[in-house]
């Protein structure tokens, strides 16, 4: 498993500079700045309404900046429209509804998929099992779980080279959660993906990320190697 | 019996026309919740513009109806393009993007009355379109045969269309879940002009076919649209199904009720009935109906 990920592997794939953004009219990002190397797994942490949400969805393109810059790979992304994102190689697994109920599994994923084929579905039926016998049935019809595994195996089928999950875990059973965190890990550490994770769940984070950010009223408060925060230092920042 | 039969034949006729404006309308609000008023207006856009390349270009029938067609379909295409779009932009949905089409709908309509007057615009495909077939003591025109023939195959080539192919697929992943669409990095602009384009077909050639028979008049476009309207609400809302089937028994309801009432009364009759279904159901017949298989989680 130890692939020596080498610490300081080259410049930031994604940067951001002083974003400020709005929605529904109230400031939510307030001049956030974060640099997310080729290669990291960072944990985003903070509370309910922080503004994690939004920073994906500004990262995509789905909530425009009011100011500041976000780059990838060097380039200026800041106001590109998602589809141009994605096809640059980002994936988001939303919040909420990360899939199309009315299709069936093997619909969903073929709309995944897109980019290098790095990974095939083969690969992403082997990560979740569950959905190798349903390829036919309606997303909409399948439990909670299981379609969290669609809309993450759907963001896979990009073969993003950033990849970006928010609460994947919220409302799973616990053996989902870990599937879930493992998977997240062994993208990261097999095929070298850059995860960024929103999470709720400190502990688990700090089992997985190794990198942790915490936003606190659209800023980042913290941000640091795990192994120098603990989980008590975390919710003080909450 | 004959009478019965007879008016059940002009009922499936009635109910073509009423299908390919219900279908086409079905489609676009199934799958963008635009209440797009101006469907009338591209629906008898099709008839004047057929018209109008008859009588003022002197083009034949066949190519007078087809340049209809194209043209009522960027129409359609269009309206979603350069208005609603860049009316959603800026934030404007629901009730201000109904405003705006109705405004648009006023608009094309006094275009046509203003350069046609206000007489039916008769489009002329031959004499072949009124010819009647002999079937016993019952009729139907050449016409007639056609209109239903077409509605039928183009109604089942959409729902081929929107099972079996890509872009159909698309179009029925947006209709549920439209961010995801982009977040999947597929253009959202294009959804919807395969959207418009497909919805405004169909109303086109209903209003090829009404210029044809009785010709295009203005008033006319909204009439066939409140019908339509009433069986997209009768069939479940965002179900082209439903609004095919709903519409043909608009048509020959409104048909049959003929041996019993004076025509002017069907379409009272029909409102009325209408109201009471849309009252004990207000999700249509589909609100009556059981949910499907739901596995246990
Ligand atoms: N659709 C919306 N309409 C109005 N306000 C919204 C909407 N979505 C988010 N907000 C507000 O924007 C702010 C930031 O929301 P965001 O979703 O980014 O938070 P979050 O950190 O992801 O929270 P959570 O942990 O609950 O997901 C919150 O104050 C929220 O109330
Ligand atoms: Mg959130």
């Amino acid at each position: 498993m130890s692939t020596s990920a080498p610490e300081k592997v080259t410049n930031a794939l994604l940067s951001v500079q002083d974003v400020h953004a709005d929605v529904a009219g109230q400031p939510v990002l307030q001049g956030l700045s974060l640099d997310v190397r080729e290669g990291e797994f960072v944990a985003v942490l903070g509370h309910n309404g922080a503004g994690k949400s939004t920073l994906l969805r500004a990262l995509l393109g789905l909530t425009p900046t009011k100011s500041g810059s976000i780059h990838l790979r060097g380039e200026d992304i800041t106001s590109a429209s998602t589809p141009r994102i994605v096809d640059s190689g980002v994936a988001l697994v939303p919040q909420q509804r990360g899939y199309f109920e009315n299709l069936s599994v093997n619909d969903n994923l073929s709309f995944g998929e897109r980019g290098s084929g790095r990974i095939t579905r083969a690969d992403v039926l082997e990560m979740f099992p569950i959905l190798q016998t349903r390829g036919d049935q309606l997303v909409g019809t399948m439990s909670g779980g299981q379609r969290q595994m669609v809309a993450i195996s759907i963001a896979l089928m990009s073969s993003p080279d950033l990849l970006m999950l928010d609460e994947p875990s919220v409302g799973l059973q616990p053996n989902l959660v870990d599937t879930v965190m493992q998977v997240a890990q062994r993208l990261n550490a097999e095929y070298g993906m850059t995860v960024i994770l929103v999470e709720q769940n400190i502990e688990k984070v700090l089992q997985v990320a190794k990198r942790v950010a915490v936003i606190n009223r659209g800023r980042i408060m913290l941000d640091q190697p795990v192994e120098k925060v603990t989980a008590d230092e975390i919710w003080r920042l909450l | 019996m004959n009478l019965f039969i007879q008016l059940l034949l002009n009922g499936v006729v009635a109910g073509s026309v009423y299908a390919l404006v219900a279908v086409g309308f079905a489609l676009i609000f199934g799958a963008t919740s635009h209440f797009h008023i101006a469907h009338a207006a591209v629906f008898s856009g099709a008839g004047y513009l057929a018209v109008i390349a008859t009588q003022n270009l002197g083009l034949p029938g066949g190519v007078a109806a087809a340049v209809g067609l194209i043209l009522a379909v960027l129409l359609g295409v269009a309206l979603v393009r350069f208005l609603y779009t860049p009316l959603g932009r800026r934030g404007g949905q629901g009730f201000v993007l109904f405003l705006v089409s109705l405004g648009a709908l006023v608009v094309v309509d006094n275009l046509f009355t203003i350069n046609l007057g206000a007489r039916p615009a008769q489009l002329s495909l031959g004499g072949w379109f009124h010819r009647a077939i002999p079937m016993g003591s019952w009729s139907m025109t050449v016409g007639q045969v056609a209109l239903v023939a077409i509605t039928v195959v183009a109604f089942t080539a959409l729902l081929l269309v929107l099972t079996k192919t890509r872009a159909g697929k698309l179009i029925t992943a947006y209709s549920g879940n439209p961010e995801f669409v982009e977040i999947v990095g597929r253009r959202p602009q294009r959804v919807l002009v395969l959207v418009y384009a497909a919805g405004s077909l169909f109303a086109a050639l209903a209003g090829l076919y009404v210029a044809a028979d009785t010709g295009m008049q203005p008033g006319l476009g909204e009439t066939f649209f409140i019908i339509s309207i009433m069986a997209v609400f009768i069939g479940g809302i965002g179900s082209v199904t439903g609004a095919f089937i709903a519409a043909m028994a608009l048509g020959v309801l409104q048909n049959v009720l003929l041996m019993r009432i004076d025509a002017e009364w069907t379409l009272p009759v029909i409102f009325v009935l209408f109201l009471v279904l849309i009252t004990v159901s207000p999700a249509g017949l589909s609100g009556l109906k059981l949910t499907s298989r739901r596995r246990p989680a």
